[in-house]
C-alpha cells in the first residue's frame, strides 16, 4: 500500500521512470529513484527488488543484502530475491549465508550452478570443503 | 542445358487423396486449433534454455496497472507534469530535514524536477529556432 497523497499508477509512472534510467545504465539516477519509491511504498516487491539490483550494479553488496532480506521476510518463496541475495552473499564473501540459500534453492529445484561453481571456487581458494 | 523447374514432391500426379466426408466437415478454424495443440515443444523450451536464469542484474520492465492506459504518450507526458508538479509542490512546503525517509523523496522529486526543466527548455528553444 503506497504511503498517503500517492497513488499506484504514478508509482508505476516513477518506476517505469526508473527502469529506463536502469536500461540506459544510469544505475544512480535509477537508483535515486527506487530508494524513494521503497520509502513510499515499503511494500512494493518490485521497487525493493530493483532497488537490490542497482546496489548489486553499482557494488553496494551489503544494502543488496539487505533489501533482499526484506523480500524474502514478505515471501521466503520468492527465488528470484534469494537467488540475487546469494550472489550478494558470494560478493561479500559470507560463505555460510551462501550455502544456506542454496540449500534452500537446490530443494526447490532452482538453477543454481553458476553459484555452485562460485561457492567451489572459493572453496579451492581457501582450502575448505565444500 | 535443360532445368527441371518443378519440384518433385509439387507434381500434380502426386497430391494427396482428397479428404474423406467425416474430415471435410471439419472448420478450417477447428484444423488449425488441433495443429496449435499438437505442436511439439521445442527442445530448447523443453530444457528451459529460453528462459533467462536469475541473474543478479537482471531486471524486468514494471507491471503495468490494469486502469491505466499508457498508448497515448501525450495523455502520458502529461500525467507525469502533474505529479511532478503536485508533489514538488507539496513537499517544498513540507520540512526537508524531518526524516531521513523523506530526504529521499525529495532528493528524487528535485533530480526529476531539474530533468523536467532542462527537457522544457530545450523543446522551448528548439520551437523558437523553427519558428525563425
Amino acid at each position: 500500500m503506497p504511503e498517503m497523497g500517492w497513488t499506484t499508477e504514478e508509482i508505476y509512472l516513477l518506476a517505469d521512470r526508473g527502469y529506463a534510467f536502469y536500461r540506459q545504465g544510469c544505475y544512480q539516477e535509477a537508483g535515486i529513484i527506487f530508494s524513494a519509491l521503497v520509502t513510499i511504498d515499503p511494500f512494493n516487491t518490485y521497487c525493493r527488488d530493483a532497488l537490490a539490483t542497482l546496489c548489486m550494479l553499482t557494488g553496494d553488496f551489503s544494502r543488496a543484502a539487505e533489501e533482499l532480506s526484506v523480500v524474502l521476510q514478505q515471501n521466503p518463496a520468492n527465488h528470484t530475491a534469494r537467488t540475487r541475495r546469494c550472489e550478494a552473499y558470494c560478493e561479500l564473501r559470507e560463505w555460510e549465508k551462501v550455502r544456506e540459500d542454496m540449500q534452500i534453492l537446490r530443494r526447490a529445484g532452482q538453477f543454481v550452478e553458476r553459484l555452485n561453481w562460485r561457492l567451489q571456487a572459493a572453496s579451492a581458494i581457501s582450502g575448505k570443503p565444500s | 542445358m535443360r532445368v527441371e523447374y518443378s519440384l518433385p514432391s509439387l507434381q500434380l500426379d502426386k497430391l494427396p487423396e482428397p479428404a474423406t466426408p467425416e474430415e471435410a466437415a471439419i472448420s478450417f478454424r477447428e484444423q488449425l486449433q488441433g495443429l496449435a495443440g499438437e505442436m511439439p515443444m521445442d527442445w530448447q523450451q523443453e530444457m528451459k534454455l529460453d528462459s533467462r536464469p536469475p541473474d543478479a542484474t537482471y531486471l524486468e520492465p514494471p507491471a503495468c496497472p490494469s486502469t491505466m492506459d499508457i498508448r497515448d504518450p501525450q495523455s502520458e507526458r502529461a500525467r507525469w507534469r502533474t505529479m511532478l508538479t503536485r508533489h514538488g509542490t507539496s513537499m517544498a512546503g513540507a520540512n526537508r530535514n524531518s526524516s531521513t525517509n523523506r530526504h529521499s523523496v525529495q532528493v528524487m522529486l528535485d533530480m526529476l524536477l531539474d530533468m523536467q526543466q532542462a527537457e522544457d527548455s530545450i523543446v522551448s528553444q528548439s520551437s523558437a529556432l523553427t519558428r525563425g
